[in-house]
């Protein structure tokens, strides 16, 4: 299917220097850097990597790459009324944005799957608006069955020239098949390693986060917490919208350390650590925006003014745009200083601010666990700490989203009583799944 | 009163007649429209079981195309890691993949190496089936570990569920195995498997079908019937190995169905209603006649018996009259008194048995109004046997009988003397009207402890064997030519409810030739009664 992919190879010159290396290719910018690009020489220490991509804006005349949507939808009788139809007119709404090229399935689900508009192109609207305008709710929940069709339906034009995706809608406990978030994290990785990447929009208080996010997370997908019907249609419009920027597909990035360098563990986006290597896999890069891989480093013993090779890192990723497979190559390497004045003016404010966001989103996390396991007090110093600490970081490294955080947090440690609990841990597993996976934010409709 | 508990009982009589055979017919036609209920069940049950199987050979096909891809993808495996690890990346059908060197040395993933995160769980979870190698070869053997196998499915339960793993002995020696994702395996057959269509298309068959994993719970479904959460699947099926553990199972909507198997019931539903509407309409009409009859019968008693009433009276004055006019005759000579004492004689006679006849009619009547009642008095059964004898003398001597009488019942006892006479009165009547052939009646009486035994046994023509049991009962007569034998048929009912009022019974014996009936009755001596 892949044969006619042309390959196109472009190399970044290796700058070896401590300044950032950035190259440019097709349709992404690559950006390799060091939160501290010098450090004070002496015992071992440890510091992070990250390799950004930036999507490139295409030029207004291109055309953009036609989609293959499959619209997943719950119909369980929890839909039933005012969730129903406000879901069918945002997912009505949302294929005005769609033309003739592309590809669009309508798969809904209560205790069984029905594929209500096979994977055709769009050629007739109004038919799929009539199926869609059909729907009516009751019933169980058989999320899995309806992802499983829906990815099918997908797959039945699966294409490395569109943007292939599985948009899944749902308010309830999946009751019928798997529902271990494992599982469905299993069945989003396995989707994404097909270019399928599958977005979970849940709405409500009642649906599963977890399997939720995982299934998203895993798939390169973005979840969202829906918590009212109303603002549904400016979520399926987000998530058109996303699907529509995509500027590049199956990006591997893969992250050599130097000898001696030992990579400790990826923060954010997770991937595969083998020995010195480490493989990120990103199902795809958005126009005008970055996603980034950040690895944690142990750097050895080390002597002022050496220089020490830390990664070569290779990109290799599908252009949409010229349909070609393009590759970047750049590299990474740590000065080392004797002087904690100048190893602080060096450090590199933005890599520290996302390596601080990252961490604090880790805490985040294991907040969740805590809270889950009935640790109240504990999940809340937790939360105490991790809004000090990101408020203590937000003003050394003049960041704004620290700030925000650090209020999040702080809002967070206040609610975790029984009442406020499913609504927060949804909120709370929303943003770890944004903040990890860098995923843009579902702008807030400007109040009335 | 007495009529209406009558009426109330052959009102029941006539309801059972009327309901009987419709439980019956109920009965039977509810078994056979069950059984073709049953049989229409056992039908549909195979017909779904043939659905199940294609169902399951969906199934079988999908891990045996999976079977050929691992086939393809282990002949072309490059088995250093970076290739094993870039495979794993790029294969969505693929979780992590084992080479095991021919010795048993576990080669990919390597305990000893840089292991990811991944691999290392996967040897927590799975290794052991590695590190025996013994263990993997009879796995991969699936169920026929005679033949040498070259590749086979090993089913492991794991985490949330059913895991599956590849295994391959290469040519080479060596064993390549191939974790599948739980998640995918379940998700690429339910790819394959069928949605719920449209309600458009549904027919009555169409029902649910759903896959259950090893602990029943349901992992995909399909059909637009709903069934109950605690719905018993209709008929179900297990997949092959690897999927053994799991059931296919089919549920049917019980109403349509119903709907169905109903046709018999419906049926007999139909033919039980016609067949009781038939039968009460009949029954009505039954009823009504026969209650008419009866009415109608009542109220010829009715009118006998005062008939009866009106003509005791005169019937008595004549009777004693002539008995007068016997008397005076017997007074005058012979030769001028000899026709007219004849006749007079005559008249007796038949006045005599006219008494009878209303006597039986009256004690008949009373016993159907408000029964019998005795009144004893002292006396000896002999010669209350001996003064009917004579009275019924003339009349026998006249149709050339004889009689003989043997009396042992000489006692005084407890005895109501009319009643007797009027058994004995019927007897020797009957004998006087149907026997008069036979020339001869015998008449014996005996006495043992408180009961007198009267046999009465004539020559005439007997009774058939076949009339033994009516003769007791009203209004029969074995003959209903009025020219035979002049009578009313209550005679003998009379004697025998007079006879079983009388503490005894009469009997008819078996003889040879002629009727021989035997008269008990319960006669205490007057003695015992007095010290009583």
């Amino acid at each position: 299917m892949f044969r006619s992919w042309k390959t196109v190879v472009i190399v970044a010159l290796p700058a070896l220097v401590a300044a950032q290396p950035r190259a440019v290719a097709g349709s992404a910018t690559l950006d390799v850097s060091l939160a501290h690009p010098t450090l004070l020489a002496g015992g071992p220490q440890t510091t992070y990597l990250k390799v950004g991509l930036t999507g490139i804006m295409p030029s207004p005349a291109r055309k953009r790459p036609p989609v293959n949507v499959a619209l997943v939808l719950d119909k369980s009788g929890s839909m039933t009324g005012h969730k129903i139809d406000q879901a069918k007119d945002a997912a009505i709404r949302a294929l005005d944005r769609l033309n003739a090229d592309d590809i669009v399935s309508v798969v809904v689900y209560d205790s069984t799957v029905r594929v209500i508009v096979p994977a055709t192109k769009l050629t007739n609207k109004n038919a799929v608006r009539q199926a869609i305008q059909r729907i009516y709710a009751g019933g169980n929940t058989a999320l899995f069955g309806g992802v499983s069709k829906g990815a099918a339906e997908v797959r039945k034009f699966l294409d490395r020239n569109r943007v292939n995706r599985v948009i899944l809608l749902s308010d309830g406990l999946a009751n019928v098949g798997p529902s271990a978030p494992s599982d469905l994290g299993q069945l989003g990785a396995s989707l994404m390693k097909e270019g399928i990447a599958v977005s979970t929009l849940g709405l409500g208080l009642d649906y599963n986060e977890d399997l939720m996010v995982a299934l998203a997370s895993r798939s390169d997908g973005n979840h969202v917490f829906v918590e009212e019907a109303a603002q549904l249609a400016a979520v399926f419009d987000y998530e058109f919208s996303e699907a529509l920027s995509v500027v590049a597909q199956e990006v591997t990035i893969v992250i050599r350390c130097a000898p001696g360098i030992r990579p400790v563990r990826l923060l954010g986006i997770g991937g595969e650590i083998n020995g010195r290597e480490v493989v990120v896999q990103l199902n795809q890069l958005y126009s005008d925006q970055e996603k980034y891989a950040l690895l944690e480093v142990e750097i050895p013993e080390s002597t002022p003014l050496q220089v020490r090779p830390v990664a070569d890192v290779e990109v290799a990723y599908a252009n949409m745009a010229t349909q070609s497979t393009d590759r970047m190559n750049s590299a990474v390497s740590v000065t080392f200083e004797a002087s904690e004045e100048v190893v602080a003016e060096r450090m590199d404010k933005n890599v520290m601010a996302e390596s601080v966001l990252q961490i604090a989103n880790g805490l985040n996390a294991l907040a969740v666990t805590l809270r889950d396991q009935g640790k109240t007090q504990q999940a809340k110093e937790i939360l105490d700490k991790n809004a000090e600490y990101l408020t203590s970081n937000a003003i050394q490294l003049e960041s704004k989203k620290l700030e925000e955080r650090a209020s999040d947090n702080k809002d967070q440690a206040g609610n975790l009583d029984e009442k406020n609990w499913s609504r927060s841990r949804k909120r709370m597993r929303g943003l770890q799944q944004q903040d990890a996976r860098q995923q843009r934010a579902v702008p807030q409709k400007k109040a009335e | 009163m007495g009529t209406d508990v009558l009426t109330r009982k052959h009102l029941a009589l006539f309801w059972l007649i009327v309901c009987l055979p419709l439980v019956v017919l109920s009965g039977v036609g509810w078994r056979l429209a069950r059984n073709e209920h049953d049989m229409a069940r056992q039908r549909l049950r195979e017909l779904l079981l043939v659905r199940l199987r294609d169902v399951a050979q969906v199934i079988e096909d999908v891990f045996e195309q999976r079977e050929r891809e691992f086939q393809a993808l282990t002949d072309l495996l490059n088995r250093d890691p970076v290739s094993i690890r870039q495979l794993i990346r790029r294969e969505p059908g693929v979780a992590q993949l084992v080479w095991l060197h021919p010795d048993g040395t576990l080669l990919h993933p390597d305990p000893g190496g840089d292991l990811n995160a991944a691999e290392r769980q996967f040897l927590i979870d799975f290794g052991d089936l590695f590190l025996a190698d013994e263990l993997l070869l009879k796995a991969a053997a699936g169920q026929e570990a005679a033949a040498a196998p070259a590749s086979g499915w090993i089913v492991r339960f794991q985490g949330p569920g059913l895991n599956l793993l590849y295994a391959r002995r290469m040519p080479s020696g060596g064993v390549a195995g191939i974790l599948m994702p739980r998640a995918r395996w379940m998700a690429d057959l339910i790819a394959q498997l069928p949605n719920t269509t449209e309600s458009g298309s549904r027919t009555s068959w169409d029902g649910r079908i759903r896959l259950v994993d090893s602990n029943g719970r349901p992992i995909y479904e399909w059909g637009s019937f709903e069934p109950a959460p605690d719905a018993m699947p209709l008929t179900e099926l297990a997949p092959e190995y690897p999927l053994s553990s799991w059931r296919l199972q089919h549920f049917v909507d019980d109403a349509a169905f119903a709907a169905v198997g109903q046709g018999a019931y419906f049926n007999l539903l139909s033919i039980l209603a016609a067949t009781g509407l038939v039968l009460v309409v009949a029954g009505a009409w039954f009823y009504r006649e026969y209650n008419r009859q009866v009415r109608e019968a009542l109220q010829r008693v009715s009118f006998v018996n005062q008939v009866s009433h009106e003509l005791k009276t005169p019937l008595t004055n004549i009777r004693m009259y002539a008995e007068l006019l016997e008397s005076d005759l017997d007074q005058t000579p012979d030769d001028e008194a000899e026709a007219p004492r004849e006749h007079v004689k005559v008249i007796v006679e038949e006045s005599q048995r006219l008494s009878r006849l209303i006597g039986n009619v009256l004690t008949f009547a009373q016993h159907q109004r408000d029964g019998l009642t005795l009144r004893r008095r002292p006396a000896v059964v002999d010669d209350v046997i001996f003064t009917v004898l004579q009275r019924f003398e003339p009349a026998l001597q006249r149709r050339g009988v004889e009689v003989a009488f043997e009396r042992a019942a000489g006692a005084l006892v407890e005895l109501d003397v009319d009643a007797l006479e009027q058994v004995l009165g019927n007897l020797l009547s009957n004998v006087e009207k149907y026997a008069p052939s036979g020339k001869r009646v015998a008449v014996s009486s005996r006495q043992k402890d408180d009961y007198t035994s009267i046999v009465v046994s004539d020559e005439g023509p007997g009774i058939p064997a076949r009339h033994r049991a009516r003769i007791f009962r009203p209004f029969q007569r074995l003959s209903n030519h009025i020219a035979d034998s002049p009578g009313t048929g209550i005679g003998l009912t009379i004697a025998r409810q007079l006879a079983r009022l009388h503490g005894g019974d009469l009997a008819l014996l078996s003889s040879e030739g002629g009727a021989r009936f035997e008269v008990r009755l319960h006669t205490p001596s007057t003695e015992s009664e007095a010290t009583a």
